[in-house]
């Protein structure tokens, strides 16, 4: 209950956070864009990369998405958070780029990111969290590979992962249903 | 526990859950550690990266080809936080001793001071707003 609580503070500080620093960019403040490009670089970086399997690309993909979010800033109604509307841009500039290779490298399946894990007990569980993830992806589709990515790794809800992919919620939420009980299972295992 | 599965993120436990987990430690655990892993997946890649990142700088320079990125590099530094404080809780102090008592004057200038002292600390904490989403996290993990 405690971290729900923390979770909806953290959730409404980051909200407001990012539609003053989005008022601030429209006003013609470039520091306040750049703010925005902190917080959100490194979730861009990923998805260029799992898109893109390079990082020179994946650099190019970031400047591409960033120069794009902030020419239709002024799109952003603050309906959903600003993390979702510049994925959605991020998923839509790399699904329309003609040089993207077919396939869609999980996040999970790479170490592109610098883990922050502290002690061993956390790199054990983030290594059976990442072991789940992808034994479900093995049973899926690969297109709905980037739906358990927006999920477990961008920290995206079922219904702005259906508006960002266009898959149905429901088949959304199935597979990540699936992809928890197998989280579940291997949790359960580790603690054994 | 298939009903907490099914949540999504940032979804409220039912009641029924909750009333449950009152009583179930074994159940308890195992949402503690399931919400824990999901964390740790998801958190590397909110790390921000610094202002003067070489990416940051050449999107800048294409928004526009004037900007210069020495605003970036000298935000206002925590010493000047603390002097500032200091020099405002100061100046309350010697109004108050310094003015012959009178009550609607005391009245007027005691909201004008809350008013300074409530726009001081908005302005702090939102232009170190990720100092303190970094300390939630830290208490969320603690709890």
């Amino acid at each position: 209950m405690a971290n729900e609580l923390l979770s909806e503070i953290e959730h409404s500080i980051i909200k407001k956070r990012d539609a003053l620093l989005v008022k601030s960019t429209l006003s013609g403040d470039k520091n306040a864009f750049a703010k925005l490009m902190s917080a959100y670089k490194q979730r861009i970086f990923a998805l260029g990369m799992s898109f893109f399997k390079n990082e020179a690309d994946a650099d190019d993909f970031v400047q591409d998405v960033f120069i794009k979010a902030y020419t239709h800033i002024d799109s952003f109604k603050g309906n959903s958070l600003f993390s979702t509307w510049l994925i959605r841009i991020a998923y839509n500039t790399a699904i329309n780029s003609i040089n993207r290779r077919k396939e869609y490298l999980p996040l999970v399946d790479e170490e592109i990111i610098v883990s922050t894990d502290t002690s061993p007990e956390e790199r054990q569980i983030r290594l059976a969290t990442k072991e789940a993830v992808h034994e479900a992806l093995n049973e899926l589709p690969e297109k709905y590979a980037v739906c358990l990515d927006m999920y477990f790794s961008y920290d995206i809800p079922y219904m702005e992962i259906s508006e960002i992919t266009g898959f149905p919620v429901n088949t959304i939420k199935s597979h990540i249903f699936r992809a928890k009980k197998i989280l579940r299972k291997k949790l359960e295992e580790l603690v054994k | 526990m298939d009903q907490y599965l099914e949540l999504d993120r940032g979804q409220h436990l039912p009641l029924s859950l909750t009333m449950h987990l009152l009583f179930c430690k074994k159940c308890r655990r195992e949402i503690k550690c399931m919400a824990h892993a999901e964390k740790i997946l998801h958190e590397p890649i909110r790390i921000p990266v610094p202002l003067t990142d070489n990416t940051i700088e050449s999107v800048l320079l294409t928004i526009d080809p004037q900007f210069s990125d020495l605003k970036l590099k000298n935000p206002i530094s925590m010493v000047n936080w603390i002097i500032s404080g200091i020099l405002m809780i100061l100046f309350m102090v010697a109004f108050a001793f310094s003015t012959n008592s009178n009550k609607d004057l005391d009245v007027a200038m005691s909201l004008v001071f809350a008013g300074c002292v409530i726009t001081y600390i908005l302005i702090f904490v939102f232009s170190n707003i990720e100092f303190f989403v970094k300390k939630i996290n830290t208490m969320k993990m603690a709890v």
